[in-house]
């Protein structure tokens, strides 16, 4: 279990925003010095707001956007230094679940066509074998096989997304960057998918990135949890400790603005309340990036950048107000 | 929490709304009835394509030109809203009856400076000059928590954030003090941090106005939190109505039961505490007995072939179940 | 788990379901009575004149001539015999408007396919590369764009109209001449000669063709540019696909709607322009006809014999107004959004 699959080292990814060819660029660095591990066979739940660079961290480790620095080992072996052979069988090894289960199909494949296609990309099995296969993928999606023939738009939602999770389970990875898989489905339909997805993991034995700004569903799902804000990961640790304990003033607003399901207790939970919302990744704050909405805030806040440094065991933090002798910040 | 008076502000009877399909008329809303008292908040939840943003858009009579109401009856201060004229309805939306969206950027003018569009309210149903106009649209802006509201009320929509954005929605919304606010999934846009900011705008600011509202949201956790009354439907029909206390504690509706079981509870953290609703919410298919039924865990026979009334279980508490009853009693053996 | 596919569920209905396309254009009225006048004049100009021979005796030099006080008279109304009249020279004007449309059709889809094997290629790589070859390659278009694209035309005709063309032209021309002759003499018929009307033709053909393709090529890099971006993309990208796989089997198959759209749009305009320059007397010239150079001679003769200029110009009317009709009634079945309603 401790074995570690991915390696991620000091990783900047910036995207620069040209609006026409005189026009000045803009430079958004969406992921800022992300150093994380994720070991093999665990689920790493990330969570963050819109904006914190949690899908293009989950894209820059399958490199499929361009980094600026830093490294992405999979298996001891940095992605972005890999040859033509290298990308092949790393995307063979490796797959993405997307949000949006009506954007991320080929409208104008069959399933079939759709849950074949990383078979004969990598020709994983003998062409004659590929329908058996994608018959067999489908149904351990829990759909049955005579849907490869339809269209993905004669499907709903939660049966896209299980389509979807065929298409990623077919070159058989190891790693699996699953990007907000339940967020655009309904209430009934994402438990059934997040039990799929469990479901899936211990059977065939995955890793996976499981990215959400639900930390609800976070909490149920991950074995450890990493919160990012603006690019940068605030706190890692494991999902229960994250979760009921969380260190970082940030972590303690998101916690809090989670909608309890019982009236009663309820009321008056959204006290600790951030003022106003995530600052413009275009133009970060020096120091730490929360300082400018931080109720604890000190002025060394605001221009020392605090490192990620273990508070308790296998619980991490990235605040400069509390240290493994005096964890709490209030 | 505002205090519930007995007065009722809307009712609405009987509301039967169909869409114009390629394939024929689909009956989207079916036989609703509910009605919102003076200051209270009703929630009305259920899953994408139950029927709950058409009964909100219906009272306003803001259905898209598929969608025609067959039947029913929306009495809002004696009148029958599904009988005004284009030019009635029309002097009722934005002053009496305001409605805030799910996404503000595009529920805002874009090329319109916020306050021409918060002053054309005012202006248009209240009567104000523009100086009045102006003077009111900054109050409002301030109340709505919009720092610097005297300078940035000359911005443009897209030179605020998401949140700000719904602040100013919520501002354009109340600056005719409506009797009626309707709020289709106000927050689902935005992230979790100014969710909660909004949402307590809106409770801070609703008995302010003495507003009520409707509440549509597929969230049980807002419902919970800021309603006090609450609509479940499926398949168009409402399927539970009760008080949201009564509700959360006593779910008579083996639907409610399984939906609040599928919400992920993080205090426990086990998966295997998960519920999951077999199947898919197929509405295209027409049935004589319950909508839930295909997916229903006690449905018998008489499910799938008589439809059950909305029954009562407890005061103002009612379930659309055969087996309302005991499914009531059974929350009180639990306990 | 539930296997039933949702074939009306309201989810799906954002999108373009491919079933749909033909019962939606189906449902258009206007669009199948354009269909409808469409296939009555192509089946007209393909068999009309032989079968309209066939059936009477007259063919397209058949000239008739009376003597009216005093005068030569070769211009006869309509008439059983003459269904659309006979020109100034006496020819029957039924067979040589059909034979025009011949000519009018066949230039209005050879510049369509131009532009789809133009545009389509050169409008996807500049979206699917973008950046500055992207850059460059639009600025060219927009340079073309910003001459009057007749003016080209006008000026490329009167350089190298009929026997000035290119060598491409009279090779390809002679080809034509060569088959068609081949074809004919199986059939029966008398055979055909390479003239410099010909080549004016053939000519007129590439002439139109070169500048139909930019707004197609715009059309189709906005499209790539937006699909780029798409998140199904992206997932064959994280599967590992090919360029070329991405390219053939994501983006082109969801960009042939407005394709197919705007071929169909292209070929009324290609038409108009060609019946414009037929009138000026640049496009086709005696002893071929084309509905354009019809108009041109019917005019002269308004005053006296006006069905010389109304039935040219009633077909040829009707013909555009049609493939308007198709064009728009494939818009509104190819994306069901776009439509007023």
């Amino acid at each position: 279990m401790n074995e570690k699959l991915i390696s991620i080292r000091d990783l900047r990814v910036a995207f620069k925003e040209q609006s026409g060819i005189f026009a000045h660029a803009k430079t958004t660095v969406a992921v800022d010095g992300v150093s994380l591990e994720i070991l093999k066979g665990e689920i790493l739940g990330l969570v963050g707001e819109s904006g914190s660079g949690k899908s293009t961290l989950g894209k820059a480790i399958l490199s499929l956007v361009k980094k600026e620095s830093g490294e992405v080992y999979f298996k001891n072996q940095e992605v972005a230094s890999l040859d033509h052979r290298g990308v092949r069988s790393l995307r063979q090894a490796t797959s993405m679940i997307f949000q949006d289960p009506y954007a991320s199909l080929n409208p104008k494949m069959t399933v079939g066509e759709i849950v074949a296609e990383p078979l004969s990309t990598h020709k994983l099995v003998p062409a004659k074998e590929i329908p058996e296969r994608v018959r067999v993928l489908l149904e351990s999606v829990g759909l049955s096989s005579a849907s490869e023939k339809s269209f993905p738009h004669q499907f709903s939602g939660g049966q896209r997304q299980r389509i979807a999770i065929a298409r990623a389970l077919a070159s058989k990875p190891e790693f699996i960057v699953a990007d907000e898989p339940v967020s655009a489905l309904d209430v009934s339909i994402q438990s059934q998918i997040i039990k799929l997805l469990d479901r899936l993991r211990s059977e065939l034995n995955l890793t996976m990135l499981f990215i959400s700004h639900d930390l609800r569903v976070v909490r149920i799902i991950a074995d450890r949890i990493a919160v990012m804000y603006l690019g940068q990961i605030v706190e890692l640790g494991d999902a229960q400790s994250v979760f009921e304990n969380p260190l970082m003033p940030y972590t303690q607003a998101l916690v809090s603005a989670i909608p309890s399901l019982d009236p009663g207790v309820a009321l008056g939970r959204f006290e600790s309340m951030l003022p106003d919302e995530t600052p413009s990744p275009t133009k970060p704050s020096r120091g730490c990036r929360f300082s400018s909405r931080c109720s604890f805030a000190l002025e060394s806040c605001r221009t020392e950048e605090p490192k990620l440094t273990e508070i308790r065991p296998n619980h991490w933090a990235a605040c400069s107000r509390i240290s493994s002798s005096n964890p709490s910040i209030a | 929490m505002s205090d519930v008076t007995t007065k009722t502000i809307l009712e609405v009877l009987g509301l039967t709304v169909s869409f114009e399909q390629a394939t024929g008329s689909t009956k989207v809303v079916n036989d609703v009835s509910f009605e919102v008292l003076e200051g209270e908040t009703l929630g009305i939840v259920g899953e994408s394509g139950c029927g709950k943003t058409v009964t909100v858009l219906s009272i306003l009579g803001l259905l898209p030109e598929t969608g025609t109401i067959d039947s029913g009856k929306m009495i809002f201060e004696g009148r029958d809203l599904a009988k005004l004229s284009v030019e009635e309805i029309r002097k009722v939306r934005g002053s009496k009856i305001a409605m805030i969206f799910q996404d503000p950027l595009s529920a805002l003018h874009p090329l319109l400076p916020i306050s021409t569009q918060i002053c054309e309210v005012t202006m248009l149903h209240r009567g104000f000059n523009r100086d009045e106009a102006r003077l009111h649209a900054v109050r409002m802006l301030e109340l709505v928590g919009i720092p610097d509201a005297e300078k940035r009320i000359d911005a443009y929509p897209h030179e605020f954030s998401g949140g700000m954005r719904q602040r100013i929605m919520i501002a354009i919304a109340l600056s005719c003090e409506p009797t009626l606010l309707l709020a289709d999934e106000p927050t689902t846009a935005l992230d979790v941090t100014t969710q909660a900011q909004i949402l307590n705008l809106i409770r801070t600011l609703n008995p302010k106005f003495k507003t009520s509202t409707v509440l549509v949201t597929h969230d049980l956790g807002i419902v919970a939190q800021m309603t006090d009354r609450v609509a479940v439907m499926y398949g168009g029909r409402i399927l539970e109505i009760a008080k949201t206390s009564d509700l959360f504690r006593a779910p008579s509706n083996p639907y409610t039961k399984a939906l609040l079981k599928s919400v992920p509870d993080p205090s426990v953290g086990r998966i295997e505490d998960l519920y999951q609703i077999p199947g898919t919410a197929d509405f295209s298919v027409v049935t004589h007995g319950c909508a839930f039924a295909p997916r229903c865990n006690r449905a018998e026979q008489s499910c799938r072939e008589e439809l059950p009334e909305l029954e009562q279980v407890s005061e103002g508490h009612y379930s659309r179940c055969h087996f309302a009853k005991e499914e009531y009693l059974s929350n009180q053996s639990k306990h | 788990m539930s296997s039933k596919t949702n074939t009306n569920g309201t989810e799906a209905s954002g999108l373009t379901p491919r079933y749909g396309i033909w019962s939606r254009f189906k449902r258009n009225r206007p669009a199948v009575f354009g269909s409808w006048i469409l296939a009555i004049v192509i089946v007209l100009s393909a068999i009309g004149p032989a079968v309209f021979g066939w059936l009477t005796g007259i063919s397209s030099d058949y000239i008739p001539s009376s003597v009216e006080n005093g005068a030569l008279v070769r211009s006869f109304p309509p008439s059983l015999t003459h269904p659309m009249g006979t020109d100034d020279l006496g020819r029957d004007l039924f067979l040589r408007v059909f034979e025009g449309g011949r000519i009018s059709i066949l230039v209005g889809i050879f510049a369509s396919v131009i532009s789809l094997l133009i545009g389509v290629a050169y409008g996807a790589t500049a979206g699917f590369f973008g950046g500055r070859i992207d850059g460059v390659m639009m600025r060219i278009v927009d340079m073309l764009f910003a001459i009057p694209y007749l003016l080209i035309v006008v000026v490329m005709m009167s350089l190298f109209g009929g026997n000035n063309a290119p060598d491409a032209v009279k090779q390809v021309t002679e080809a034509f001449v060569f088959l068609t002759n081949a074809l004919m003499s199986l059939a029966g018929a008398s055979p055909i000669s390479t003239s410099s009307g010909l080549f004016q033709i053939f000519f007129l053909f590439v002439a139109l063709g070169s500048v139909s393709w930019l707004t197609m090529a715009r059309i189709v890099r906005g499209q790539v540019l937006s699909l780029k971006n798409e998140e199904f993309i992206l997932a064959a990208r994280s599967i590992g696909v090919s360029t070329f796989g991405i390219v053939f089997r994501h983006l082109i198959p969801n960009i042939s709607g407005p394709v197919i759209v705007y071929a169909t749009l292209t070929i009324p305009s290609v038409m108009l322009a060609e019946a414009f320059l037929s009138f000026l007397g640049l496009g086709v010239q005696a002893p071929y006809s084309s509905w354009g150079s019809l108009a041109a001679d019917g005019i002269k003769n308004i005053a006296v014999y006006p069905w010389q200029l109304v039935f040219p110009g009633l077909v040829m009317g009707m013909t555009l107004v049609a493939l308007n009709l198709i064009g728009d009634g494939l818009r509104d079945a190819f994306d069901p959004k776009s439509s007023k309603s």
